[in-house]
């Protein structure tokens, strides 16, 4: 299966040097929707922490997926 | 090799040398590699495992194949006193790290309850710290966020195995991978490998391979609100 590198930001960027083995980019994309929907429930109730982004490399250091979840907050 | 057991079980009860003797005697132990099954889900339970050495788990699988860890058996933990009641098992136990165990038949779980006393008293003691362990895990995953949740387990490990006589007052040999974290706390590998960062970036942790230390660990349990009362290391005074 192929392994792919994922980078995750907000107030800081946590790369993973050890990757994760996926089928397919299909099954990636699970991975990045589930993380970043994680990551807001935890951190989004802080106020300020309103954007969070992935990006995924291939083994041969290419980038193959980006996503982001973001959540604005409006008082009119 | 059944000192871990003996250990975790005088936390439980007053355990008399006699005791002592009659748990180091216990049945036939076994080594089992990494990433083993002891017992699958559906099977028939017989044999009571004991884990002596090395880490194993509780675990269901979904159909989808993810896989949940609801328990994380430590030397001197039984995986399911009781079980040989049970028809079936709803869950599997299966090996994290390399596992030495003891295999104890149902006739001897019996002769400990029924003709020990003491040791009666302390397996039912272990069978209610369980208890506890899975309703913080419980509330861990309801209402702590994914960097207390992971303080929060590397605090009990830290308890659960310096109890055992296993760990360091401030480090152990954690054999987890990211991906076995993630399968505990629920959350995915990158979220762990995240996670394990901003407890690394707040000098709350020093994660090296295999081995966890904690540079401050009055620190580390404020971070998560860690309080040590349901793991019930202190006996009640009669």
């Amino acid at each position: 299966m192929p392994r792919y590198f994922v980078t995750t930001y907000d107030g800081f960027k946590a790369s993973d040097r050890d990757g994760i083995e996926l089928p397919d980019l299909d099954a990636l994309e699970g991975v990045l929707r589930q993380t970043l929907a994680a990551i807001m429930h935890d951190e989004g109730r802080h106020p300020g922490r309103n954007e969070f982004w992935a990006d995924a490399l291939d083994e041969r250091n290419e980038r193959v997926m980006t996503a982001r979840i973001s959540m604005s907050v409006a008082r009119p | 090799m059944f000192s871990p057991l003996i250990r975790k079980l005088g936390r439980g009860a007053d355990l008399t040398q006699a005791d002592h003797d009659r748990l180091t005697s216990l049945a036939r132990t076994r080594c089992v590699g990494a990433r083993q099954d002891i017992i699958e889900q559906g099977d028939r339970p017989e044999d009571v495992h004991l884990v002596l050495s090395g880490f194993a788990c509780r675990y269901k699988i979904m159909r989808n194949g993810k896989r949940q860890i609801m328990a994380l058996l430590v030397p001197g933990d039984f995986c399911d006193l009781h079980v040989a009641i049970l028809g079936h098992m709803d869950h599997g136990i299966a090996t994290v790290s390399p596992c030495t165990l003891a295999e104890l038949p149902p006739t001897t779980v019996l002769d400990l309850t029924e003709n020990h006393p003491r040791i009666a008293r302390a397996l039912w003691w272990a069978t209610l710290v369980d208890e506890a362990i899975l309703r913080e895990w419980l509330v861990s995953m309801g209402q702590r966020e994914a960097d207390q949740q992971l303080a929060h387990l590397f605090c009990e490990l830290l308890m659960r195995l310096r109890v055992a006589g296993v760990a360091d007052a401030d480090g152990y040999d954690l054999p987890l991978a990211q991906h076995d974290l993630g399968e505990v706390l629920g959350i995915t590998p990158v979220h762990v490998n995240r996670t394990v960062q901003a407890l690394r970036a707040a000098e709350l942790i020093v994660l090296r391979g295999r081995r966890l230390d904690i540079p401050d660990v009055e620190r580390l349990k404020a971070f998560c609100d860690f309080d040590p009362d349901y793991l019930h290391l202190v006996q009640r005074i009669a």
